[in-house]
């Protein structure tokens, strides 16, 4: 299915957003690799999914399609009101939000700053949280360049099964020049938020979990290596109308990993609360 | 043409293929258990007194660096060696290449700890400046991603408290400081020479040639050909800012080592040579974290890797290891690499490795008395003849001065 782009303009910068299906709107937000629609409309097989019953807006996350973006960013509030003014610019009213990763970070930041602007929540495998002797995964030690290593390090994260597909075929170990140049920039949108202490994490976002009064939906890979299940867990007991759900065998990489699992779960939660 | 030895300063008490093969690491991980305060000691005295040895036989200068967390190089505080030189020298020129701005809180320090070292010398301080390398936005939790613009403006926050009289106030991106007034002023006014020393970044070099800035190719393992376009194209930026090439404000970094032959000198160093290129290949894993992303653009993270990947062999040896040979051949080849490169600065590493200090000061001792008087006349008569105008220090003469 081929996504309808567009430029949409909030007050902070133009974003690129993806439009696809039909029916309530959800917007979904991004992690750092594999589910973002790419430039000439071509989406993931989740979002044709989450499309088959709603009308999915799919932003990219400032950076992320073009670095020059970044100048303008360098904290989670600075993403909390790109997302924020979006939702305005695009006339949406309480929309399903759904995120994955690094796009669940902001989206549950956006839910606790204005939770009247959000219909339901969903977070899938979740940044966001400081969770005491599970701490975020070294993500960028292992997505750092390794001209002899491959590609591995960053696979055992992502993927419960790093040397299977979907894995070695998405993050192939020496890949061509465009691919990689592709990665390169995607590590390092979220490498301006995600790298500098707190990485991945705002230490207040536990205390603010309960001014989210949306019905929250908690997704998790039962594999997760980079922020693992209990993550999902201090989010669902953080947040009062919180629901959790653990997908067996999949990791962070769970967009690709079981698409079809996921869409299944997700769109059940949200069939519950469409209006 | 100005000679200046450079130094490392490895930890030298490493079984580096273990620590490797246990391991995988060089930098950042590799457990500080395994540094033996009393070897790190031994070998500290022993660089000291090759920096007096350098100024003895008449080198130009002694070149300090900065790195963390890592036996490949043991100076976390390039100005505290400094300091110590300062004290057992007496002409030479201390050359810190440099201090890496973006991993301070704030750029004040380095100026005071630089100034410092100009007064103890008595103004033989070059002050050198670098983003610093990748390993340490890991060892500092420092995002990559703004390191060059946080640079940027260190540096200009650096120049200005250097040329202009404080206080002053400083509202930046990165810094933002009610005071600005440094005390005490250094010798050499308005302030030491600077230098950036890069890896041949188009930006970096570009901002060398805008800003009348010394600028010291530090990449000791890049390929000739690499540095050949990194003087042209600093040459041809100067041009286009309307400011004349000055070779003194242009530097080379390289590994050397002398001896009686060509064959005993290739052996001598192949044999020292392999700790420090294990430690360097194990920045992160073989080959890994040179550059982490951000700190370099996507598109020459990529190139980057594909190029390593291609050009890599297993047994390391610094770049193409021109300058070990005889006396002769030394000369013959430095001759022609500092012609090619038309600059008036070269910093050689004589001690890399596991290098002993006896054959570290034999080599000196043969190229202070057998080479450099050489390559000094050469080098001199050619670059009067091709730049006239040049002058003998890397020293700009202010914010800004054409």
């Amino acid at each position: 299915m081929i996504a309808e782009m567009s430029q949409v303009r909030t007050p902070a910068m133009k974003v690129s957003v993806a439009e696809l299906g039909s029916g309530v709107p959800l917007v979904y937000l991004h992690d750092v690799l594999f589910d973002l629609v790419a430039v000439d409309g071509d989406a993931p097989v989740l979002l044709e999914l989450l499309a088959g019953s709603h009308r999915v807006f799919a932003p990219a996350l400032p950076g992320f399609r073009d670095l020059k973006q970044l100048a303008a960013f360098s904290s989670v509030t600075d993403y909390v009101l790109v997302v924020s003014d979006l939702l305005s610019s695009l006339g949406l009213d309480r929309p399903h939000v759904v995120g994955t990763g690094l796009g669940g970070w902001f989206a549950a930041e956006l839910a606790a700053f204005y939770p009247d602007s959000v219909g339901t929540l969903t977070l899938v495998n979740a940044f966001g949280l400081r969770v005491e002797g599970h701490p975020t995964a070294r993500f960028f030690d292992a997505a750092a360049p390794n001209a002899l290593g491959g590609r591995r390090e960053i696979r055992e994260l992502l993927f419960a099964a790093p040397d299977g597909p979907p894995g070695i075929d998405l993050v192939p170990d020496f890949p061509d020049d465009e691919t990689n140049e592709r990665y390169f920039a995607h590590i390092h949108a979220s490498a301006r938020i995600g790298w500098e202490p707190p990485a991945f994490y705002d230490p207040r976002l536990l205390g603010r979990l309960d001014r989210i009064s949306a019905p929250t939906h908690i997704v998790w890979g039962a594999e997760n290596a980079v922020v693992d299940v209990s993550h999902g867990r201090a989010y669902e007991a953080g947040i009062e109308n919180a629901v959790l759900t653990v997908l067996d065998g999949a990791g962070h990489a769970v967009t690709v990993e079981q698409p079809e699992e996921l869409a299944k779960s997700v769109v059940a939660f949200l069939e519950m609360h469409d209006r | 043409m100005r000679f200046f030895t450079f130094h490392y300063m490895p930890y030298q008490g490493l079984d580096a293929v273990q620590a490797i093969d246990d391991y995988g690491v060089g930098w950042c991980t590799l457990p500080n258990s395994m540094c033996d305060p009393g070897v790190m000691a031994s070998n500290y005295r022993d660089y000291v007194d090759q920096a007096a040895l350098a100024d003895e036989l008449g080198f130009d200068g002694v070149t300090l660096n900065e790195h963390h967390q890592t036996p490949f190089g043991t100076m976390p505080s390039p100005n505290v060696m400094a300091g110590a030189i300062a004290e057992r020298t007496t002409r030479a020129r201390i050359a810190v290449f440099g201090n890496a701005l973006p991993l301070r809180s704030t750029p004040l320090s380095s100026i005071e700890e630089y100034t410092m070292i100009d007064l103890l010398s008595n103004g033989r301080l070059e002050a050198g400046f670098v983003v610093g390398g990748g390993p340490e936005y890991y060892s500092f939790a420092l995002s990559p991603t703004n390191a060059r613009d946080r640079f940027a403006e260190g540096l200009a926050l650096v120049r200005r408290a250097w040329s202009e009289p404080g206080p002053f106030r400083w509202d930046g991106e990165y810094y933002q400081l009610d005071c600005v007034n440094p005390w005490p002023r250094p010798v050499q006014q308005p302030h030491p020479p600077i230098w950036v020393c890069g890896i041949g970044s188009p930006s970096t070099l570009e901002m060398c040639a805008r800003e009348d800035i010394g600028y010291m190719g530090v990449n000791a393992s890049q390929g000739h050909v690499d540095f050949v376009g990194q003087c042209e194209y600093l040459r041809k930026a100067a041009d286009e800012y309307g400011r004349q090439y000055d070779p003194a404000r242009m530097g080379w970094l390289t590994h050397i080592h002398v001896a009686d032959s060509d064959e005993q000198a290739l052996e001598e160093f192949g044999a020292h040579a392999a700790y420090g290129g294990l430690l360097t290949r194990g920045f992160g894993g073989p080959a890994k974290t040179f550059y982490p992303p951000g700190h370099l653009p996507p598109d020459r993270l990529a190139k980057w890797e594909r190029q390593t990947r291609e050009s890599y062999v297993a047994k390391p040896m610094p770049g193409d290891a021109p300058l070990m040979g005889k006396p002769q051949t030394v000369a013959n080849r430095l001759i022609s690499r500092l012609k090619d490169y038309k600059i008036g600065n070269v910093a050689m590493a004589f001690q890399w490795g596991t290098m002993p200090h006896d054959m570290v000061t034999r080599s000196m001792r043969m190229f202070a008395e057998q080479v450099m008087p050489i390559v000094r006349a050469e080098l001199d008569a050619y670059l009067d003849d091709l730049y006239p105008q040049r002058t003998q220090s890397a020293m700009a003469t202010g914010v800004g001065a054409k």
